[in-house]
């Protein structure tokens, strides 16, 4: 079906919703009190946001068959390329924790309007922001105003809810239409989530949403972020000072513009479990980036 | 986990999260006099001419020792007066210059075991003033000075604070007391009462000296033991090892990795659970412990049994909470979701069980479970007031404000 809607035209939206659905709700099987479930998913399609890069550039005008997937060691078929025609989520998740007090504020604030400098026209921008617990200052949504007035913590204070902070960011971007970039600041370690790095990164490996973290060179800080942007196929930024903060955020959105999305139904896998990929770019020598594989099925 | 309430008679409820931990300083610099003077300084903001109508000087030891007998009778415990003003400025010489005349008394006289129980009384209101007084460290102070405490903020070490030698004088006043300190019902009290004040403070630093010396004289005491783990078990928290790395200056500290403190409050529950097999909060935090090393079916074992034992609200939250994770973890999803909704229920304000739901429906691949809950927990407030699990690192003993009222009932009534 996917094949036969886009030799048609179809839009991307329409493909994504039709096929992205089937992954997100395949039906759960009830639990029995005492079995560990054997959750069946029936995935019909996987997306994969892929960076490619050559001498520190984007590299563009790739097309599907530019690209070679396997999946679990099986070859796929890509089906769909997409270059900077879909929408983007944007979750800022920012740290405003004691470790950002006085001056280094004042920077993060500046760091979030030079996102919203970036935006363009279906975007949609939620900024979440996290110290001892995390609080939504703007839900997602197209209206940039809003987020400015929203970028106005007074002062900076408390633990750092890290993890917690990632998780609500990731559930509250992904979409089923959209791409969704998580651009998580933090300056220091976890000190006060109730929700352990593993579980969080169990959920990573089950959404496509890319996170990015930025962090200031030297500050001790945690593994955290950076495994979370290796499982997800994102990067990890590390800065000399806040006063590289506005062009770290302008950077990352910049770069995650420029990546492709390639779309392929997995043949040859087996349904449930942790499925490694690979993704390459035929005859040429180039950095590529992806999501090192994807989760389905029930809680593992 | 309890304590008491701020404002409540006993001790001043602690203010801060700031949390203390002892390293050793290399460094010379200023006497320590003259920092304690800097301190009592910013504490009660009194001119320096003052300070000499109230300080002993060498050689007047008698007429010291009678400014002190005096501030000693004059406290009314629990209370900031004149009495602890005068005192707190003392340095430690002049403290030990005052338990060197007290060791010129008999320790059997009834009369000078009722001064030392009272005295410490004092020293200890001076001890929780003082601390009290910590968010005032001088940015200065980043190089450790003779027996020195790192102060940590959110993982991050701030610099460093002169160990407050009130506790130490009150502990040094304790131990000769009649009958001996070691069979002595209140002074076990006030170390439980004291330590849990301690521990809620994050003064890491002198609960270790205080349990050190209480342990010394209650070996077998459940309560200090399952104290001692609990402090093992903050040290092992990312708070304080992360700070391991942003102290400033070449210092020696007693924290050691994140295992091997593990390790230690484990053997420190398991103790404290030979003495006492009904002590339900060692068992909690052994779960807890157990969790933190990676061993899920020993610790449901140990949570199963905490939630049939535990009879306080927080207790059993606690222990419904960290079971749910380790049921989640053995891949058990239905009693998981079972044991975070009864946390859920008993504290319908807290957050992290809405978050562990949610977090349990998106593994599962119920997304809008999972938005549900998600949007329940970021409704909720973060404070300790609204989700125990918020101090569960400093939360430590029970009610130290209640039990410190009994031995401050119980010593100012003693018969001079």
């Amino acid at each position: 079906m996917v094949r036969h809607l886009a030799r048609s035209g179809a839009t991307w939206q329409t493909l994504l919703v039709s096929s992205t659905l089937a992954v997100l709700l395949a039906p759960p099987r009830a639990f029995t009190a005492g079995q560990t479930p054997t959750f069946s998913a029936r995935t019909e399609m996987v997306r994969v946001d892929v960076m490619v890069r050559a001498g520190g550039q984007a590299v563009r005008g790739l097309q599907a068959d530019d690209f070679l997937v396997v999946d679990s060691g099986v070859p796929q078929t890509v089906d769909l390329v997409s270059l900077e025609q879909i929408p983007l989520n944007i979750v800022l998740a920012l740290d405003i924790s004691n470790s950002v007090a006085g001056e280094r504020l004042a920077h993060l604030r500046a760091a979030g309007h030079a996102v919203l400098d970036g935006m363009r026209g279906a975007d949609q921008v939620a900024l979440l922001s996290f110290s001892h617990g995390v609080t939504v200052d703007a839900p997602l949504a197209a209206d940039t105003e809003r987020l400015r007035s929203a970028l106005k913590w007074s002062s900076a204070g408390g633990d750092t809810s890290l993890v917690d902070a990632t998780y609500a960011a990731m559930m509250i971007g992904e979409s089923a239409v959209r791409r969704t970039l998580v651009l998580v600041f933090s300056d220091g370690v976890d000190t006060a989530s109730w929700l352990r790095p593993e579980a969080v990164l169990d959920v990573a490996k089950r959404s496509d949403v890319v996170v990015y973290g930025v962090s200031v060179r030297g500050v001790p800080g945690s593994s955290f972020l950076g495994s979370l942007a290796d499982q997800t196929g994102g990067r990890r930024f590390e800065i000399d000072s806040m006063r590289d903060l506005s062009a770290a955020f302008a950077d990352v959105l910049e770069e995650f513009r420029t990546r492709y999305v390639i779309g392929y139904t997995p043949r040859g896998v087996a349904d449930g479990g942790w499925h490694p990929i690979t993704v390459r770019v035929k005859g040429r020598q180039v950095t590529v980036r992806a999501r090192p594989g994807y989760l389905t099925g029930g809680a593992e | 986990m309890t304590s008491a309430a701020p404002g409540a008679r006993g001790l001043p409820a602690p203010g801060r999260p700031q949390t203390t931990m002892t390293v050793t300083g290399r460094g010379v610099g200023p006497r320590p006099v003259g920092l304690l003077l800097v301190l009592a300084l910013v504490v009660y903001g009194m001119a320096p001419r003052d300070l000499a109508a109230h300080r002993p000087t060498g050689g007047r030891i008698q007429e010291a020792f009678s400014m002190w007998l005096s501030a000693v009778e004059r406290h009314a415990a629990g209370g900031d007066d004149q009495a602890v003003l005068e005192i707190a400025r003392w340095t430690e010489s002049d403290l030990e210059a005052i338990r060197w005349a007290l060791s010129r008394r008999s320790v059997r006289d009834a009369h000078w075991t009722r001064v030392r129980k009272r005295a410490a009384l004092l020293h200890t209101d001076i001890g929780v003033l003082v601390d009290q007084r910590r968010d005032q460290l001088s940015p200065q102070q980043n190089r450790p000075i003779g027996r020195s405490a790192a102060v940590v903020t959110d993982g991050q070490a701030q610099g460093y604070l002169l160990v407050n030698g009130h506790w130490a004088h009150a502990r040094a006043l304790l131990e000769h007391v009649h009958p001996p300190a070691s069979r002595d019902e209140g002074v076990l009290a006030w170390y439980r009462a004291t330590a849990g004040w301690l521990a809620e403070a994050g003064d890491l630093a002198e609960l270790r000296n205080h349990l050190v010396h209480g342990r010394a004289l209650f070996p077998r005491d459940a309560v200090l033991t399952m104290m001692e783990g609990a402090r093992r078990q903050a040290l092992a928290s990312p708070r304080i090892q992360a700070s391991l790395g942003s102290r400033p200056g070449r210092t020696r500290t007693t924290v050691g990795s994140r295992r091997h403190e593990l390790r230690q409050a484990q053997a420190d529950f398991r103790d404290a659970l030979r003495h006492d097999p009904g002590l339900v909060e060692a068992r909690v935090r052994l779960g807890r412990v157990l969790a933190d090393l990676e061993r899920p079916q020993e610790a449901v074992r140990e949570l199963k049994l905490a939630v049939t034992q535990a009879d306080q609200p927080i207790l059993l939250y606690h222990a419904w909470l960290f079971l749910g994770e380790q049921e989640a973890v053995l891949g058990r999803i239905a009693e998981a979701t079972s044991a975070f909704e009864r946390a859920r229920d008993l504290f319908p304000a807290a957050r992290a069980p809405h978050l562990a739901l949610s977090q349990l429906a998106r593994a599962r691949g119920d997304r809008a479970a999972a938005l549900a809950s998600l949007d329940s927990a970021l409704r909720l407030g973060a404070s300790a007031s609204d989700d125990p699990w918020s101090s569960f690192l400093v939360a430590v003993g029970g009610a130290w404000g209640e039990r410190m009222d009994a031995v401050r009932r119980a010593w100012t009534a003693e018969a001079p």
